[in-house]
């Protein structure tokens, strides 16, 4: 069984993401390709948030750690770079990562 | 012979020690009324958390639900029933909201009990609060055998098993027995039962910072759409703008207002003071004391209430 502080720590995680992508797309330049491909990601990690969250998720400590760890890690390097437009491809590539560790955690099957 | 005055001075220093005595000890034990103030005011502290929880958890699948038809509209999808009903769809199922409506219950009736073993009557006042902490647990176990196994179902079935068996101490007037049972429930279950649903909070909480955060994103699009149309209506940019401006503050507030959870944390300090008083001498300042950690209980829920109305309440601008 997982501690509290791990599952909270990762919706929270996940919410700061789902928050950073949506700063992301704002951006007025983005074409109407990119802009569905973000709304695709934007939908598949809002519905990963929301699964961890309905289902009293039960995955074991050290799965969540890990998780909770790779996400925190590459949400702190989209912030870093957030604001820059020669950045946002490898951006977009880091939260596609981030939606496929996430989906593999909630055994959300398809994955990336 | 007539008695000197020297003769009767003995006895009446023994009266006097007699009177002093009993009026100590008269003090030492907090009359019956007394203990009315506090089971009043933990039932009022316990009534407004719940019904804030209440509130939050109800709210959850509506925010839910209306972020889906949103995301439908701004693309301009055709939208369905299965679009926005079932579980997929949801933060909480019906039978799980109802199982923690009926353990935050449980809970409050337990603080109840526990007080009222803890008074100087306990034998009359806890077989009361014993019947109806013992109804609302029947209700709870009754309302787990349809919820999915979870961390939640496994921590209120131990706080469930254990109390119950304090309501049949205190049923069979077993007052000591009873009330050690319930001091031992406040330290191994009620506090872990709170602290999952403070969780649950949280989760329902960073579901409504997404959600919100998804509105901005929503209203900016509709602004950019209005501003590119070949001949941009001004009435419509307006109406778009006002959007982002009252989608932007939701969002902003949200982070800036606290939630139930510490309500929760205030049920739990409650709690835990009605433990120390119920181990303790029961002393009238000791009783004080409690009724001191009950107010700033009854304060706290009030203050947490008065935040979760303000979230709530649609802003105008």
């Amino acid at each position: 069984m997982f501690e509290f502080s791990d599952h909270s720590e990762l919706v929270a995680i996940i919410g700061d993401v789902l928050t950073d992508l949506d700063y992301l797309r704002t951006n007025t330049t983005l074409s109407p390709e990119r802009k569905q491909d973000l709304d695709e990601l934007r939908d598949r990690l809002d519905a990963a948030q929301l699964k961890l969250v309905r289902d009293d998720f039960e995955a074991d400590t050290a799965a969540i750690q890990t998780a909770t760890q790779e996400v925190k890690g590459a949400n702190e390097k989209i912030r870093k770079t957030i604001e820059r437009v020669d950045k946002f491809a490898s951006n977009i590539e880091t939260v596609a990562k981030i939606v496929s560790i996430v989906e593999r955690l909630v055994g959300i099957a398809d994955g990336f | 012979m007539p008695r000197t005055r020297s003769d009767c001075a003995p006895a009446r220093t023994s009266r006097i020690a007699l009177t002093l005595l009993l009026a100590a000890l008269m003090a030492a034990c907090a009359s019956p009324a007394s203990y009315t103030e506090p089971i009043t005011k933990f039932q009022k502290a316990s009534t407004i958390v719940i019904e804030s929880a209440r509130l939050e958890y109800g709210a959850a699948n509506t925010y839910e639900r209306n972020a889906i038809i949103d995301r439908l509209a701004s693309r301009k999808q055709r939208l369905g029933l299965p679009d926005i009903s079932g579980p997929d769809h949801e933060a909480i199922g019906p039978n799980d909201l109802r199982a923690r409506m009926l353990a935050l219950d449980a809970l409050a009736k337990h603080g109840e009990f526990l007080l009222a073993l803890a008074s100087n009557d306990a034998s009359k006042r806890s077989k009361e609060s014993a019947i109806k902490l013992g109804d609302s647990l029947g209700r709870l176990s009754e309302s787990l055998k349809t919820t999915a196994d979870s961390e939640f179902k496994v921590r209120a079935s131990n706080f469930g098993k254990i109390a119950g068996s304090a309501v049949d101490f205190a049923i069979q007037t077993k007052i000591t027995e009873a009330l050690n049972q319930a001091i031992e429930i406040s330290d191994a279950s009620v506090s872990a039962l709170i602290r999952q649903i403070r969780r649950d909070m949280e989760n329902i909480y960073e579901r409504r910072r997404s959600i919100l955060s998804e509105a901005r994103v929503l209203a900016i699009n509709a602004y950019n759409e209005e501003v590119a149309q070949p001949n941009a209506n001004s009435d419509r940019i307006e109406k778009a703008a006002t959007r982002v401006k009252q989608t932007t503050f939701a969002f902003e507030k949200l982070q800036l207002l606290v939630g139930v959870g510490p309500g929760l944390d205030a049920m739990t300090d409650a709690h835990l003071q009605l433990v120390v008083y119920a181990r303790s001498t029961k002393s009238p300042q000791q009783l004080s004391d409690l009724i001191d950690a009950v107010d700033v209980f009854v304060a706290r829920a009030v203050i947490i209430s008065e935040a979760i109305k303000a979230i709530d309440r649609p802003s105008k601008e």
